[in-house]
């Protein structure tokens, strides 16, 4: 009954995506597709859980198991999901939104805890599914529909958070480069420990429909001789001015996963014993 | 006597609570019935704490009304508990030598003590065993049991600190008249147990695998106690950045095949909320154990009460389907926990099990033996259903076939948003209408397969009374006080949702008057069941009040024998 999918076709369902036309997604869709297929991930093996958004439609276009929760809930659903199933590929994506503001509390536990997921956020700095209000990454100044005077906060850069958060590995893609996206989520996907990729994804109805055209030519690769270990020299990839787009790893720096860990517990708690019976654990109460 | 009941009153580092633990232990050890309870002062470490032992030959369902012996370390700690610590006026007090007893205990049996000495508390405790009857030798061994693990010279000094006591009772048996002494025989050892770590216990005999919880009290030990079980069990234990990310986490645990469950109190309840309706929708097995404390907000965190119920009954935006059980005492923490699951896993639905700190938080004897129920398992999708895979299935029962990840072809995509049997999101008010249906059809199914209530006292009964958790070990008490012929029946619910409407129905029926008893201020349970069940008009009452101090035997007896003799009183005068 199994079969090994490797095309990209394997991995597309019959479902229609809801985007509208010309929206990033649909290229990191490809790229998603793509990576699968170039990685050889077993359908069956793998989950790719979302929030609320636009972009948190993603899972229902993937054969693949898929879980659409919450606005905001995808890391914690994800990481209970690999912590209980190792073995399954687990990857988290979902909006800006959805995971700097009613999720950004989560976002900061499951980098410093380096859970073995990938996460992608497709960042189109703004919030689309409710027709274009501000949101935590919209630049200053900029009027939304819910910013009608210029929006009077200042954004996050989610690269800069996720280095300073622990994350043991960060990245930055331009949906349109679909090469580099997928090249990049590849890497996300078998990195051990907490990967964020931040992909931007424009937003053609609410931030304009030139915006693929604008975005590209900006977009350069990190400098060949970028250390990535070095969190110091990744910063000054973040928070760039507008006039440039960096794509590529900004941070690599491998460390003991939430999965390492649990499994050293385990292995100090119990060592090879046999697991506990009933009357070892009712000895502590007679 | 059949039964006493000891409370210790003192700073921190006095001792009290430890003292508590070694007298419960080695009754239990006995097998005698314990009930023992803990209170603290506002402070995180070191403050004033009072422990309250109640002792007894028979089965106990509550705390006692009052304290037979009482141990004060010192009497400005004691202050701190006045409201809370019934003296009977006949109690054997003791307290330091030189530490004058506030006035208005003047009169009592008041006996000064050196105790003095780091182990004070020990020298207390023998001098309690040798005078009152508690088992000397079992009481001795609590203690060189409680203190194995320290070094030989702190054993040491608590055993000599045990001699000094039997030689304090001694000394002062000839000038005090003990008029409660105990008597019991000895029968098998009883486990002793919080209802806390009967639930966790009772998580792991079910088969969890996976608890991710938030500290809050009064739930915590169920974190602490499978912080260290499931691990062991090659489990996991996660301890997360909130409750979303707790009830978040278990969720996406037991979407893999993993039995899992949080805990939390009433304010971690409330964030829980939108992910119990997803669970609901998303059919996926989840328990939630709630430890109830005083509300609302941050409330009476160390404090019980019963407020917590319509909450647990109707959180979540939208039709949201979910099982609430309640329990009544540890041993039924433990059975609770395992129907959460059992249920949880067999209808792929929420269940919430309800309980409240002063179940959760009492040490109380129960027969291991009692500790046996049996397992049931999640049925996942056969090869001859994954042919032509629809997750969301609308079968009779309500319950679909569920893949697990890692299943070859069984791949679908689970939804918060409304979705078809396939789980494709679908925004149509015929899938909606007919996935309601299938989702609220479990209900039905859970209602037959667990009809969990309890029922006892008369089979006829004139005056009928309804309660549920914490409050029917109080109501068993005080009816067992007044006597069968009183003719008192209680029907007392586990199972809250769904309700076991029909037999509630037919006891109500049957009962000339009744009587619904409650922790909750605004009557919880009673706006509740009005939804269920017609009630008979003019003569239905509700006993209730706030939390923060439990209901109490004597103040349930109290409420009982009014309504009777009023029912006297007007029999006569229709005569």
């Amino acid at each position: 009954m199994t079969h090994a999918p490797y095309t990209v076709q394997d991995y597309k369902t019959d479902l229609k995506p809801v985007w509208c036309p010309g929206c990033g997604d649909f290229a990191v869709l490809n790229s998603v597709y793509r990576a699968l297929a170039d990685l050889k991930c077993e359908p069956h093996e793998t989950v790719i859980v979302s929030g609320i958004g636009c972009s948190s439609r993603l899972p229902g276009y993937v054969e693949t198991y898929g879980f659409n929760s919450l606005h905001g809930r995808v890391l914690p659903i994800a990481t209970g999901a690999k912590l209980a199933a190792p073995n399954l590929h687990v990857i988290a994506v979902g909006g800006d939104g959805d995971g700097l503001a009613i999720g950004g509390n989560h976002f900061m536990h499951a980098a410093r805890r380096n859970v073995d997921i990938a996460y992608f956020i497709m960042d189109n700095e703004i919030y689309g599914l409710t027709k274009g209000q501000a949101a935590p990454t919209t630049p200053h100044g900029d009027k939304t529909k819910s910013t009608t005077y210029g929006n009077p906060e200042i954004s996050i850069d989610p690269c800069a958070l996720a280095i300073s958060l622990g994350a043991s590995w960060v990245a930055r893609a331009f949906a349109g480069d679909v090469k580099g996206t997928t090249e990049l989520m590849k890497e996300a996907i078998t990195h051990h420990g907490f990967a964020f990729l931040n992909i931007i994804s424009p937003c053609v109805t609410w931030r304009g429909d030139d915006q693929m055209k604008l975005l590209r030519p900006l977009c350069r690769p990190v400098a060949a001789n970028h250390d990535r270990s070095d969190a110091a020299a990744a910063m000054q990839y973040v928070n760039e001015p507008s006039d440039r787009l960096t794509v590529g790893v900004l941070f690599s720096s491998p460390r003991a996963s939430l999965l390492d860990e649990m499994i050293d517990i385990r292995e100090r708690a119990a060592g090879v014993a046999m697991p506990p019976g009933r009357g070892e654990i009712l000895v502590a109460f007679a | 006597m059949n039964e006493l009941t000891f409370a210790f009153v003192g700073a921190g580092g006095d001792g009290a609570v430890a003292a508590g633990d070694i007298i419960a232990g080695a009754c239990a050890r006995e097998g005698l019935h314990v009930i023992k309870t803990e209170a603290y002062g506002p402070q995180i470490r070191g403050g004033e704490s009072s422990a309250v032992v109640r002792v007894s030959s028979a089965p106990i369902h509550a705390q006692a009304d009052c304290v037979d012996v009482l141990v004060v370390f010192s009497w400005s700690d004691f202050a701190r508990f006045e409201n809370e610590l019934v003296v009977a006026p006949d109690a054997v007090i003791f307290c330091e030598t030189g530490d004058e007893p506030p006035p208005e205990l003047a009169g009592r049996h008041i006996y000064p003590i050196a105790f003095k000495g780091a182990a004070k508390n020990v020298t207390a405790i023998a001098m309690l065993a040798s005078l009152f009857g508690l088992p000397l030798e079992a009481t001795r061994s609590a203690v060189e049991q409680r203190f194995a693990r320290k070094k030989q010279a702190v054993i040491d000094a608590n055993l000599t600190a045990f001699d000094l006591g039997l030689a304090f009772a001694e000394k002062i048996a000839e000038k005090i008249v003990v008029e409660k002494k105990l008597t019991y025989e000895r029968s098998a050892p009883h486990l002793i147990m919080s209802g806390n770590e009967a639930s966790a216990f009772g998580a792991i005999h079910a088969g969890c695998r996976f608890f991710a919880g938030y500290p809050i009290t009064p739930s915590t030990e169920i974190l602490q106690f499978l912080a260290v079980w499931l691990p062991k069990l090659r489990g996991t234990t996660l301890q997360t950045e909130d409750e979303l990310a707790a009830i978040g986490a278990v969720i996406g645990a037991s979407f893999t095949g993993v039995k899992s469950m949080t805990a939390t109190s009433g304010p971690g309840l409330s964030l829980m909320a939108e992910m119990l309706g997803l669970a609901s929708i998303a059919e996926i097995p989840a328990v939630i154990v709630n430890v109830q404390r005083g509300g609302p907000s941050t409330g009476i965190p160390t404090k019980s009460e019963q407020s917590d119920l319509l909450h647990s009954l109707f959180a979540s935006h939208g039709d949201t389907p979910r099982v609430v059980i309640a329990c009544s005492d540890v041993e039924e923490s433990f059975h609770a926990t395992v129907d959460a699951f059992n249920i949880s896993e067999e209808f792929q639905i929420p269940v919430i099990v309800l309980t409240d700190q002063s179940i959760a938080q009492r040490r109380e004897t129960i027969d291991a033996g009692a500790l046996e129920h049996e397992v049931r398992d999640r049925a996942t999708a056969k090869p001859l259903e994954l042919a032509d895979y629809h997750r969301y299935l609308d079968t009779p029962s309500g319950v679909s076939p569920m893949a697990l990840p890692s299943t070859p072809g069984g791949m679908y995509q689970t939804n918060g948003l409304e979705h078809d049997s396939k789980g494709r999101p679908s925004a149509t008010f015929v899938v909606h209408e007919q996935m309601n249906a299938k989702r609220y059809r479990k209900l039905d199914g859970i209602a037959a397969r667990y009809p969990l209530f309890r029922r006892f006292g008369s089979l006829r009964p004139r005056l009928g009374v309804i309660c549920w958790g914490s409050t029917v070990g109080p109501l068993r008490e005080a009816i067992d006080r007044i006597g069968d012929d009183a003719g008192i029946g209680v029907f007392a619910p586990q199972l809250l949702m769904p309700l076991p409407a029909e037999p509630l129905q037919e006891f109500i029926d049957a009962c000339d008057e009744v009587l619904i008893v409650e922790l909750s201020y605004s009557a919880q349970f009673e706006r509740y069941l009005r939804g269920f069940v017609d009630f008979p008009r003019k003569r239905t009452s509700v006993y209730k009040r706030s939390g923060g101090k439990s209901l109490t035997a004597a103040e349930i007896e109290t409420e009982l024998r009014r309504l009777l003799i009023r029912n006297e009183t007007l029999e006569e005068v229709t005569v």
